[in-house]
Parts: C-alpha cells; sequence; structure tokens
C-alpha cells in the first residue's frame, strides 16, 4: 500500500468512527404525501425525442464550423518519431505534438488527486512525442468538411520508436489501491481461516472489457470568442467539465461555458472528458473558427475507456443449514498510469450476514486508455462472482438458492456493522419468487426439456450504493404562477428532468403543467452528479432548500401588507393549493407577486450533506428470477421470461423508472451472453471495434421483462427515495449463469457465455 | 474530389444541392438540410439509428450516397406523423431519445412490408410479438427500451 493509500485508509478508518455522531437524513414528509410524484407520467421530453426535435451536441451548427476528424496511434507504448502528412484538399490545418496549444495537465477523476475532477486521465496527450496506449490521439485534422478532415486523417502515417507494454493482467504486480470508489480496498471482519464450514465454494470468476456503447458517440463543438469558450458537449458533469478546461487552457472559469442538456445515453461512458475535449477546444484555438469532433464508432473503443476486466477469487464457507460462516471476496481490476479501482467486491461485502470476511480489492497497471465506469461499476461484475458463488453453495448444500440468501438476509450491514436506512430485500425474493414461479423449479439441473431446448431457471440478488452527491439548482416563481427550474444535470435517458418536474410540483403544490425543468449550462450552480445513480436525489435535496428559501423570499414580501400570510412564521407555513398557506390564512402565488409588482422571484437550492449514506448503509436491492433455453446442438442461450423486483425506496415515477429497470436488464442480458471487447494482448488493439462485432442486445434478444417495485420509502432520503438507475443491471450476469447452469449442468465462471462454452 | 449538381426530394420538399459526392445521405440530411432527427449511431450500417425512407423501404442512410437518390423521394422522422410518435411517448418506447426516429421509421416501413406480404425469419401467422422483435432486430437501442417499442407498434398494428 503506497503512503497516499495508506494516509486515505486512516482517515476513512477515522470518518466511520465519526460517524455514528453525525445527524440522520431528514425526514421528508413527500415520501407519504404525494400527488404527482408516484403517477406514471409520461416523460415530458418524450415527444420532442420521438419527433426528432431535440438537438444533440453534433447537431449544434455555428457558422464557420469547420469539422475535426481524430488520428489514433497503432502502438501501446514508446514515442513517435515522425509524422507524414500528405497534402489534401479543404485542410485548415492539421494539429499534432509540434503545433498543439499548452494543456495543463490536470488530475484524473475518482484519483485521490483529484476525485472530483472531470478529466478521464492525467497523462499529457498532444503536448508530448509519448505514446501511452493504443488509439491514443497523435493527430487531429481540421478541415472544411466532415469528409475532406476524414480523408486527410486516412493518408496520415507515424513513425514510432516502440517500447515494451504491459497489455495483460497476467503476470503485472497487483497493488492495493488507495480507495475503490467509495470503498475502503480491504475490509476484515472476524477470522476466515479459522471459520469451521462443513461446505466449502472456492472458484474463479472473471468478466471481460466491456464498453458502453450509448447510441450517441460522443461529440465536443468548441468555440472561442477572444478568451471566451463555449462548448457544447456529450458530457454527463458538464460543470466538472468546465472547471477542467478553465485549468488546462488557463482561462478564469467565469469566461467557460460547458452545455450538455441532451446526451443519446451516457451510462458512465460520458461521466468524464476523454481526451478528445480538450483537443477539439485546442484546435478551435488553433483554426480560430469553432470546431466539431465527433467520435466514430471505432474511436469510442480507443478513445474513451470501457469497464475494467475482472477475476474475482469467491470462496465460500457455511454450516450444514446454510448459514455462511466465512466470505472471501479477492478482486483484481486493471487502470492505467493514474489509479483507478472500482469495487468489485461491494456486493459480497454487503449482501450477505457473515461472522467472518475478508475482501480486497486489487489493480494492476496496465498501457491501455483509462477504464471508466459503467452501469454498476465494480458491483456488476462482482456479483457475477458472488451470485454464481452462492448458487454453487446451494447446490452444493442441497439447499434451494433463494432460501440460501433468505436464511443470510442480515439485519445489520456486514461489512461496517451500521444500520441499514432501509432494506427491503427479503420482500423482493418472496414478492419476485411468487410472480415468477419460482416454486415449480425442479431442484436439479438438466431435467426440464422442451424438444431440443434445455430449459433453466436461475435468479440473483442485486445491490446497489444509493449516494446523495452535489448540486446546485435555480428556481425561478413567475407572476403567472408557474416555475422555472434551472441545474447544471442534464438528461440522458433517465428521465431526470420529468421526475424533477413532479417533485418541484409536489414541493410547491403545483399542477405539474406550471413547471418546468431545464438542464444541461455548467453555469446555473456548482453540481457534480456525474453519476452513480444519484440524480434524482441530490436534485430533489437541492429543490426542497430551494422551496425552503422561496418561503423565506416570499414571507419577506408579504410582511407589513395586508396578506393573511403577513407575520406568520415560516415553519408553520406549508406550500400547497398554488400557494403558500399558514394557521392564519393562505395566499396563491399569483397574489403574492402582484401585490409586491414582482415579474418574478428567483431563488437558489443546495443539496444538503448526506450524512445518513455515511452514517448508516443505504442501499438499494433487487431480486432477479429468470429463464434461459439452451439449445443443446448449438449452445445458443435465449432468455425467455424475466421477473425483476427492486427496493428502491419510493418510486418518483413507476413508468419511467420500469424502463430504467429493464435497461439495465438488458444490458445485463448482452453482458451475460455477447458483450466482450477482444483485446490483442501483443498488440493493445481492441479487435471488435463496431458495433456489427461488438453485439449487444438487439429487439430479437429481448423477452418480456416483468418489473416491480415495493415502493416503500427510506425513512431517511429525500422523497424517501433511493438511486435505482443502475440496480437493474446488477446480479442479471449471475441469474443467467445459475439458469443455464439448471439447464445444462455445466457452470460458466467466465463472462460472456457464448456457445463455445457450453458445446462439450 | 468532384462534386454534383443534384436535386433531393426530402418530405415532399424539393432541394437544390451541390455536394461533395462523397457525402452520404445521412451526411447530406444533418450537415446540408439541418434534418438533424435522423440520428448517426455508428456509421456502418450496424444499428439503424439512421433509418429513413427511400421511395417507402427503409433504408439506413448512412450506407447510401445522397448522389444515389437524386431521382427518390426521401421521407425523414421530421415527415413521419402522429400515431406512431405518440404510442411510442405513451409506452415509454424511448429514453435517451437517440435512436428514437431510426426505431419510429424502420416500424413504420415494417408494418407497410408485412402488409406486403414480406417475409421474415419467424414466419408466424400473424405479427406476433416474436415478429415484430425480429423485423425490427436492426434498430439497436443501448437504453433498452424494446419491450416498450414492441408495445407501441403492437398497438399502432391494431
Amino acid at each position: 500500500m503506497t503512503l497516499a493509500a495508506r494516509g486515505f485508509a486512516l482517515a476513512t478508518k477515522a470518518l466511520t468512527r465519526l460517524a455514528r455522531l453525525l445527524p440522520d437524513g431528514r425526514p421528508d414528509h413527500l415520501a407519504h404525501h404525494r400527488t404527482e410524484l408516484g403517477r406514471p407520467v409520461d416523460r415530458l421530453d418524450g415527444p420532442a425525442k420521438a419527433a426528432g426535435a431535440v438537438r444533440y451536441t453534433a447537431e449544434r451548427h455555428l457558422p464557420g464550423l469547420a469539422h475535426a476528424v481524430v488520428v489514433g496511434s497503432t502502438i501501446s507504448r514508446g514515442h513517435v518519431t515522425e509524422i507524414h502528412i500528405p497534402e489534401a484538399p479543404g485542410v485548415l490545418l492539421v494539429m499534432t505534438h509540434h503545433n498543439a496549444p499548452a494543456m495543463k495537465r490536470t488530475p484524473a477523476y475518482a484519483s485521490i488527486q483529484g476525485p472530483l475532477g472531470a478529466a478521464a486521465m492525467s497523462l499529457p496527450v498532444l503536448n508530448t512525442d509519448e505514446i501511452f496506449w493504443y488509439g491514443q490521439p497523435i493527430a487531429v485534422v481540421v478541415a472544411e468538411s466532415p469528409e475532406q478532415a476524414g480523408y486527410a486523417a486516412s493518408l496520415i502515417r507515424a513513425d514510432y520508436r516502440e517500447l515494451p507494454a504491459a497489455l495483460s493482467m497476467a503476470g503485472r504486480k497487483p497493488f492495493t489501491p488507495a480507495h475503490a470508489v467509495l470503498e475502503e480496498p480491504v475490509v476484515r471482519r472476524g477470522n476466515t481461516r479459522t471459520a469451521q464450514a462443513a461446505i466449502r465454494v472456492d472458484a474463479e470468476y472473471t468478466t471481460p472489457l466491456e464498453y458502453h456503447n450509448a447510441m450517441e458517440p460522443h461529440a465536443t463543438v468548441a468555440h472561442w470568442e477572444g478568451d471566451r469558450l463555449t462548448v457544447h458537449d456529450t458530457s454527463q458533469y458538464p460543470y466538472g467539465v468546465k472547471e477542467m478546461l478553465a485549468r488546462k487552457f488557463s482561462v478564469p472559469e467565469g469566461k467557460v461555458r460547458v452545455l450538455a442538456p441532451f446526451i443519446g445515453g451516457g451510462f458512465g461512458g460520458k461521466t468524464c472528458a476523454w481526451p478528445h475535449v480538450s483537443l477539439a477546444v485546442a484546435a478551435a484555438r488553433l483554426a480560430g473558427r469553432p470546431v466539431k469532433l465527433v467520435l466514430s464508432r471505432a474511436d469510442t473503443f480507443t478513445m474513451t475507456g470501457g469497464r475494467a476486466p475482472t477475476r474475482s477469487r469467491l470462496s465460500l464457507g457455511a454450516d450444514a443449514t446454510g448459514r455462511l460462516t466465512a466470505l472471501e471476496h479477492h478482486a483484481l481490476s486493471s487502470c492505467s498510469a493514474d489509479e483507478f479501482a472500482e469495487a468489485a467486491v461491494l456486493a459480497s461485502r454487503h449482501l450477505y450476514a457473515c461472522p467472518n470476511l475478508h475482501s480486497a480489492q486489487q489493480v494492476v497497471r496496465l498501457d491501455r486508455i483509462q477504464n471508466a465506469f459503467l452501469r454498476g461499476p465494480g458491483v456488476a461484475p462482482g456479483s457475477f462472482a458472488v451470485e454464481s458463488a452462492m448458487d454453487e453453495l446451494a447446490w452444493r448444500l442441497g439447499i434451494d438458492p433463494l432460501e440460501l440468501r433468505l436464511r443470510n438476509e442480515p439485519e445489520r450491514d456486514p461489512a461496517g456493522g451500521g444500520r441499514f436506512t432501509s432494506r427491503h430485500l427479503r420482500e423482493a425474493y418472496t414478492l419476485g419468487a411468487d410472480a415468477f414461479g419460482w416454486s415449480r423449479r425442479p431442484p436439479a439441473p438438466r431435467t426440464l426439456r422442451e424438444g431440443r431446448q434445455l430449459v433453466g431457471y436461475g435468479m440473483a440478488a442485486a445491490i446497489n450504493p444509493d449516494a446523495v452527491l452535489i448540486a446546485g439548482i435555480k428556481l425561478r416563481l413567475s407572476a403567472d404562477g408557474t416555475v422555472t427550474v434551472r441545474s447544471s444535470t442534464n438528461e440522458l435517458g433517465a428521465g431526470t428532468s420529468t421526475a424533477q418536474s413532479q417533485a418541484t410540483a409536489d414541493r410547491l403544490g403545483l399542477p405539474l403543467g406550471r413547471v418546468r425543468f431545464e438542464q444541461g449550462d455548467s453555469d446555473v450552480a456548482r453540481t457534480r452528479i456525474p453519476g452513480a445513480s444519484a440524480a434524482t436525489t441530490t436534485l430533489a435535496s437541492a429543490i426542497w432548500s430551494a422551496r425552503d428559501n422561496l418561503v423565506r423570499e416570499l414571507l419577506t414580501l408579504v410582511r407589513g401588507t395586508g396578506s393573511p400570510l403577513a407575520g406568520q412564521p415560516f415553519d408553520e407555513v406549508e406550500t400547497r393549493d398554488g400557494g403558500l398557506h399558514g394557521p392564519g390564512g393562505g395566499e396563491s402565488y399569483e397574489r403574492i407577486l402582484a401585490r409586491a409588482g414582482r415579474e418574478s422571484v428567483e431563488v437558489e437550492g443546495r443539496s444538503a450533506l448526506p450524512y445518513q449514506t455515511v452514517k448508516r448503509g443505504t442501499y438499494s436491492y433487487g431480486a432477479h428470477f429468470c429463464e434461459v433455453r439452451v439449445d443443446e446442438d448449438t449452445g445458443e442461450v435465449r432468455v425467455t421470461r424475466w421477473v425483476g423486483v427492486f427496493d428502491g425506496g419510493r418510486v418518483v415515477n413507476p413508468k419511467q423508472a420500469a424502463s430504467q429497470m429493464r435497461g439495465g436488464i438488458v444490458m445485463g442480458i448482452g453482458m451475460a451472453l455477447t458483450e466482450e471487447a477482444l483485446l490483442d494482448e501483443r498488440t493493445g488493439m481492441i479487435v471488435n471495434r463496431g458495433l456489427a462485432d461488438y453485439h449487444v442486445p438487439t429487439h430479437a434478444d429481448v423477452p418480456d421483462i416483468d418489473v416491480r417495485f415495493i415502493d416503500r420509502p427510506d425513512p431517511q432520503t429525500p422523497l424517501g427515495a433511493k438511486g435505482i438507475g443502475e440496480l437493474g443491471i446488477v446480479g442479471v450476469a449471475a441469474a443467467v449463469a445459475n439458469a443455464v447452469h439448471h439447464a445444462t449442468g455445466i457452470r460458466v465462471r467466465s463472462l460472456p457465455i457464448t456457445p463455445d462454452k457450453l458445446v462439450i | 474530389m468532384p462534386s454534383i449538381q443534384m436535386r433531393l426530394s426530402v418530405n415532399g420538399h424539393r432541394h437544390e444541392l451541390e455536394l461533395d459526392i462523397r457525402v452520404s445521405l445521412l451526411d447530406c440530411l444533418r450537415e446540408h438540410l439541418a434534418l438533424t432527427g435522423t440520428k448517426k449511431g455508428c456509421d456502418q450500417g450496424a444499428c439503424g439509428a439512421c433509418t429513413v425512407l427511400l421511395d417507402g423501404e427503409r433504408v439506413n442512410s448512412c450506407l447510401v450516397l445522397a448522389a444515389q437518390c437524386a431521382d427518390a423521394e426521401i421521407t425523414t422522422i421530421e415527415g413521419i406523423g402522429g400515431a406512431m410518435r405518440e404510442a411510442f411517448v405513451r409506452h415509454d418506447a424511448l429514453q435517451c431519445g437517440y435512436c428514437t426516429p431510426g426505431q419510429i421509421c424502420s416500424a413504420v416501413a415494417m408494418l407497410a412490408e408485412y402488409e406486403a406480404g414480406v417475409p421474415s425469419a419467424v414466419g408466424a401467422p400473424s405479427l406476433t410479438d416474436a415478429e415484430i422483435r425480429e423485423r425490427l432486430a436492426g434498430n439497436l437501442c443501448r437504453c433498452g427500451a424494446y419491450n416498450g417499442i414492441v408495445a407501441a407498434v403492437r398497438e399502432v398494428a391494431g
């Protein structure tokens, strides 16, 4: 462990001890009293999206816009010795390390140097001749048209002085990182070595490099006006990108504006700014014109990161009744020169009661582009390991896998010992099992068949940490009684704008039609929600605070007037029925503003510090049940039935929430069966850089997915809600693998479950 | 690279254009006609986000050169009206919205293909969910809104 890591670990331990002194979360009455909240409202931006009327980043057209194409390196490590740039029509400039403007190094995201930074990597790109990964940008061609830029880029060749590159996790020396994204890298309770176990499972599980493949490729449109910079970017984190660009190009933050209202899917792949973002800005400065840079689908595999491959050694011990006595999870993933470790150990730490726990996350450094968060970072691949191992343990014990989980459901957090804010996993298991018909499952594998199809049932648990992050919003109440909320977050498909419109409506006692939610402008307020399924509760917290500020402001306006609200104390005034109401009477918002002669009132709101998530275990949960059919001759696996039941606290919008969960399950089916970026470990090249070769699920691969919610409020979170955006994918691959085992008797411990692993 | 003077008819409007002959129909719509409803997901015919109707038949517009379309009538999402769009919203058949215009164009053309007796690998006697899934399998949705899309198409098909 490095010195920094040791320091961080000590600080974490101290914080954990102090945590019990922290206050609990503020109970939110909107967890119980709701009008718009909880309603399956059609997403408000749906009509515009269905009409193709929403503008995404690459669709911003500016006068004098030039087009950029990036050329990537064809080696993984070494130096560029020469770049050959033939003449080509329409080219305005070719930017290389010889002429690129200086870009200051900024710390990489999720590292202890810059935990909240937006930069994907701290390595210099195009300010050095050094190559750190295959596909690293070595030149940016700027031309009058995309066709001219693409053709000119295709002519560029480079000579290299190549150095040996570390490309395989095998044989590299693992180290313990400073932290594993919100988790301590090592947790020990009791003693796993001396624990008695009647039955043991000890196996290794692997998951491959995977890519987000959001339908919209990454794009940046950069525009300098003097030293003012405006950037349209496919960013999940506009505020962070603004900070990063200000530092990189040495301009005050106030001069940089990043706009990202709508994103064509993110899934974590647009959380941080990959090198092309700064390169588009640099090219625009060099060209003296606005520049649009859109990554090709192939580029997104080499110029943006994917999900780190993982290797998990899982050892479980249990007594004869199925109670866990020991659980060891040693997980390994990869990172680049910047330290980045996802917690593949998360699910195994917080799912099951076990007195003896040893759980450790390690990483190896490779000469590759940095890995990215991808829906359920760490926990999705790690849950494949622990939820497969639990299934294996159930077979050894002769206990139903569902019953085994019920017997090991904890009262307190197994890793930290703290209480949970809420946990309704037991109900999810029971409800899911009933809906699926789990009791009809014969215990022995390879007993169900239909013709040449072997049929199997599988299940697995889901868990994801609930995070409340940092957001500010601006709320404007207009004289006509309508409200506009502006935020620096964005709409990437999760339905944030609709959900927050519902939250605002109920918070202020207005009908939904009188609320507008605008997003995607970095300049509204400091906002740090790059992901972590945290938008719903974090923004709801900020809106709650804005509501309080609005009430104070309006009570100031009515002071000394004939309003029935004049002189009423803040604490006794409610926001309902289109206005303020206290024990001494009330008034509509329009009336208050009209009397004061105000066109509008604007207030700010800031999210509260989420003490409850530090003090207690705050997680969302789920239970997956599925049926697969395996072709006996070809080994092809088809998923034919799915039931998922989730505890995400109170559901804000059941329609959108169900879609979110289905989306996670669909992505999980891809993870289980087809998704794998094939890295040539000799060169560092990804071979299948495209949607024709990297197979994501299609219409034909996805059955009807039955999604249900427990829908009980968490007593300590805003709206009583818990984050669910990433929950759906967690456990899916294990549920499929467990069903495949039930169908075939074959245990596949290495994703994806391709036919070759099933044909003997 | 030589350019070509051509006329293009999109959603009933005729456009006079001078284009680099390399310009795909997709880039022509997005970059030259400001019809950005048609999306670029992969630029290699693998995702279906760029689906438009070329003389009534669905094509991946990234695989068609604009120069090939001089005498054709192009219909994009901007020219496709009400029922399918509304059904998509009602059934929450979209999340990020990026694949949605392609899904809708594809679905409209697919229903016409089915009516015209164009066969599929499923070969069901009626337009079952399995038929819809098979016939729309060329349109990827990474948000995974597939269930909603099938429900929307089923409703419009009646």
